[in-house]
């Protein structure tokens, strides 16, 4: 195997944490201490992420667009629709007229001073702006470059009222990108991440999930971003030669199945594709959101998860 | 019988709380609670029979869903937790980890009961084998279609192949994964095949809410092994009357009727169950109007709720039955 001593390891868990069953109980019956119980589980949880970035596990969030669509304005959440090609739904944010910011949504959707007192780096989460226009209803726009500019725009200004030394990272989650980009959704993607991130001092990775990467890859060089999040449990051949980024997440535990990965067999394919990638950073990550699975299986996963991240240091 | 529009309905229906508040009381002895399922099923027969369905069955009064039910009777599974469907709102999902194999035949009992109890034809729905599989984890099998296969063979063929020992004349697997994952239509298409094969009764696949307008279903529909495809339309159609396409958009999926040749029949979901909003007679009438147009041939339409009403109080499902009967009255005058 090739070693490579200049590239750094970090590691990270993104996405929604599920709810345990006592959380879902108390959310079901709207007991008076819900409040209370997603602030204790929160903390529990970020007490388990024995990684380089801290994450709020975002348990008050019913899908990855619901703050937003309700909080944003000219937003609604409304019907449900399926996510992806997997067995959960979301609520479809419907686009009413412009689409603005209110300068503190994201910052009261996420536990930004819990993040801030962890200790280390933290990550903040949204959804690109592509796959907000491919998975909301637009009532208002009926052009999908300046619904993306908008909402892009809208993000900025939530973003940067997170401005904080230990806000680090930013992960656009970014499934709709893995399914297939046209030239024109390609340029929307760029026009409007340049938006999205302007000013931000972030390090900024588009996460692709749910379908094999190898196919969109070559087109997703040039973007304003550090780096992709690829989805190592869709396809088996991937390949990252002449990938052209500095920096690479990859994923060493799925979250669509309890199988709990083995360490040894996940550092080596990552180490491996990271090798083939030439990158200055890897991050050790998760595919996609951990709600997918069970609560105990997803504590077993973030488990793995932090395995793998020391297994692939020793290496580096 | 009928030969002309025959009703039927999907599956299931709401329990009542005088049921659930028996089975949940520990004083309640086994002997107690299997009869009160026993007045529920029958309860549901009768009132489907008055209603005026050409079909019917029981409500699916003895299962818990139809996921769970099935694979508490199926050696291999193991469950672990809840996942989320939406909101707050979850499901139990199992993980396969061992080799499956049947433990029983979960639907045996309640079929002949329905049977025994029944004027007319019963039918009997069954969760198909892609659902289950999609809707499971799988820790065991190399492949997801390794899995599939199994399930097929060793779970959903042997069970239907008792009902038809046991008299079972129309059956009808229920898929609404079918059409999750459009670059496994092959393998669901196989698993189906391989649940099927060697069963003498009337095969009916029910696929429901799949996102796409059918268009990954319809190619497939004429190597399935089904002779009738029972469909949702009505929760994407308009609530206005007439036949007209533009009024009609819900049932646009059906140009594809005549694009694949598709021979079998369609059961045609001409009621919303997503609603408490009641249909008309008369917009059920034309539904079942435009749909006959649309397909070129009435005699190849039953007339169906779009999935099961279990979502509705028996109130208005029952009144969703009516209407959809009424509705299926008008529209055989309107063709003769």
């Amino acid at each position: 195997m090739k070693v490579s001593t200049e590239m750094k390891v970090e590691s990270y868990c993104f996405g929604i944490f599920p709810r345990d069953e006592t959380l879902i109980e108390a959310t079901r019956k709207n007991a008076k201490n819900v409040g209370a119980l997603v602030a204790q589980r929160r903390k529990k949880i970020m007490g388990l992420q024995k990684l380089t970035y801290a994450s709020d596990p975002l348990l008050d969030w019913d899908d990855m667009f619901r703050p937003l669509s309700m909080g944003l304005r000219n937003l609604e959440a409304n019907g449900l629709n399926r996510f992806f090609e997997t067995n959960t739904f979301y609520r479809v944010p419907v686009v009413k007229g412009k689409v603005e910011s209110r300068g503190d949504v994201l910052r009261n959707a996420v536990a930004f001073q819990e993040l801030k007192d962890v200790g280390k780096p933290f990550l903040v989460e949204v959804p690109e702006p592509f796959t907000f226009v491919s998975l909301c209803s637009d009532l208002h726009y009926g052009n999908k470059v300046a619904l993306a500019l908008d909402y892009a725009k809208a993000m900025n200004r939530e973003l940067a009222s997170m401005s904080d030394p230990k806000f680090k990272l930013l992960v656009l989650k970014a499934p709709s990108c893995a399914f297939g980009l046209g030239n024109d959704d390609l340029q929307l993607l760029k026009e409007s991440l340049n938006v999205m991130l302007s000013g931000l001092k972030v390090t900024a990775i588009l996460h692709l999930y749910f379908k094999d990467p190898s196919s969109v890859l070559k087109k997703l060089g040039g973007l304003p971003v550090s780096g992709l999040g690829l989805d190592l449990f869709c396809g088996a051949g991937l390949s990252l030669k002449g990938y052209p980024y500095d920096e690479v997440a990859l994923s060493a535990v799925d979250g669509r199945n309890t199988k709990l990965e083995k360490v040894p067999e996940m550092a080596g394919r990552v180490w491996a594709l990271a090798s083939e990638a030439k990158v200055k950073k890897l991050y050790v990550t998760n595919n996609s959101d951990l709600e997918l699975l069970p609560y105990v299986f997803a504590v077993r996963k973030l488990a793995v998860l932090t395995k793998v991240h020391r297994a692939v240091e020793r290496w580096s | 019988m009928r030969t002309l529009l025959q009703t039927q309905e999907i599956g299931s229906l709401k329990k009542p709380e005088w049921l659930l508040r028996t089975l949940r009381d520990a004083r309640v002895t086994k002997e107690a609670k299997e009869a009160a399922r026993d007045d529920l099923a029958m309860l549901n027969i009768k009132t489907l029979e008055d209603i005026g369905l050409d079909y019917v069955y029981d409500g699916e009064a003895r299962r818990v869903e139809m996921y769970e039910y099935p694979v508490r009777n199926v050696e291999g599974f193991s469950f672990t937790g809840r996942v989320r469907s939406f909101d707050n709102r979850y499901y139990r999902k199992a993980r396969c980890v061992r080799p499956v194999r049947l433990l029983r035949n979960y639907h045996l009992d309640e079929f002949l009961f329905v049977k025994e109890h029944a004027k007319r034809t019963p039918k009997i729905p069954v969760t198909g084998p892609y659902t289950l599989v999609d809707w499971s984890f799988n820790e065991h099998y190399d492949t997801r279609r390794d899995f599939l296969i199994e399930v097929s063979r060793k779970i959903i063929n042997p069970l239907l192949k008792d009902l038809d020992k046991v008299g079972a004349k129309v059956i009808q697997l229920d898929e609404p994964a079918a059409t999750t994952h459009p670059d496994e239509m092959e393998d669901f298409k196989d698993a189906f095949n391989e649940a099927v094969e060697g069963v003498k009764a009337r095969i009916s696949v029910h696929v429901c809410y799949s996102g796409d307008n059918y268009r990954t279903l319809f190619p497939i529909l004429p190597e399935l092994a089904a002779s009738e495809y029972a469909l949702e339309f009505a929760n994407r159609d308009s609530w206005e009357l007439g036949t007209s396409h533009d009024v009609r958009k819900g049932y646009s999926a059906l140009k594809q009727y005549e694009e694949y040749a598709i021979k079998g029949v369609l059961g045609l979901g001409v009621v919303d169950v997503h609603t408490d909003s009641m249909e008309t007679a008369e917009l059920v009438r034309d539904r079942i109007l435009y749909a006959a147009r649309a397909i070129g041939d009435p005699t190849k339409l039953r007339i169906n709720p779009d999935c099961g009403l279990r979502t509705r109080s028996r109130r208005v499902a029952f009144d969703k039955l009516r209407a959809m009967v009424q509705g299926t009255n008008l529209a055989r005058k309107a063709l003769r």
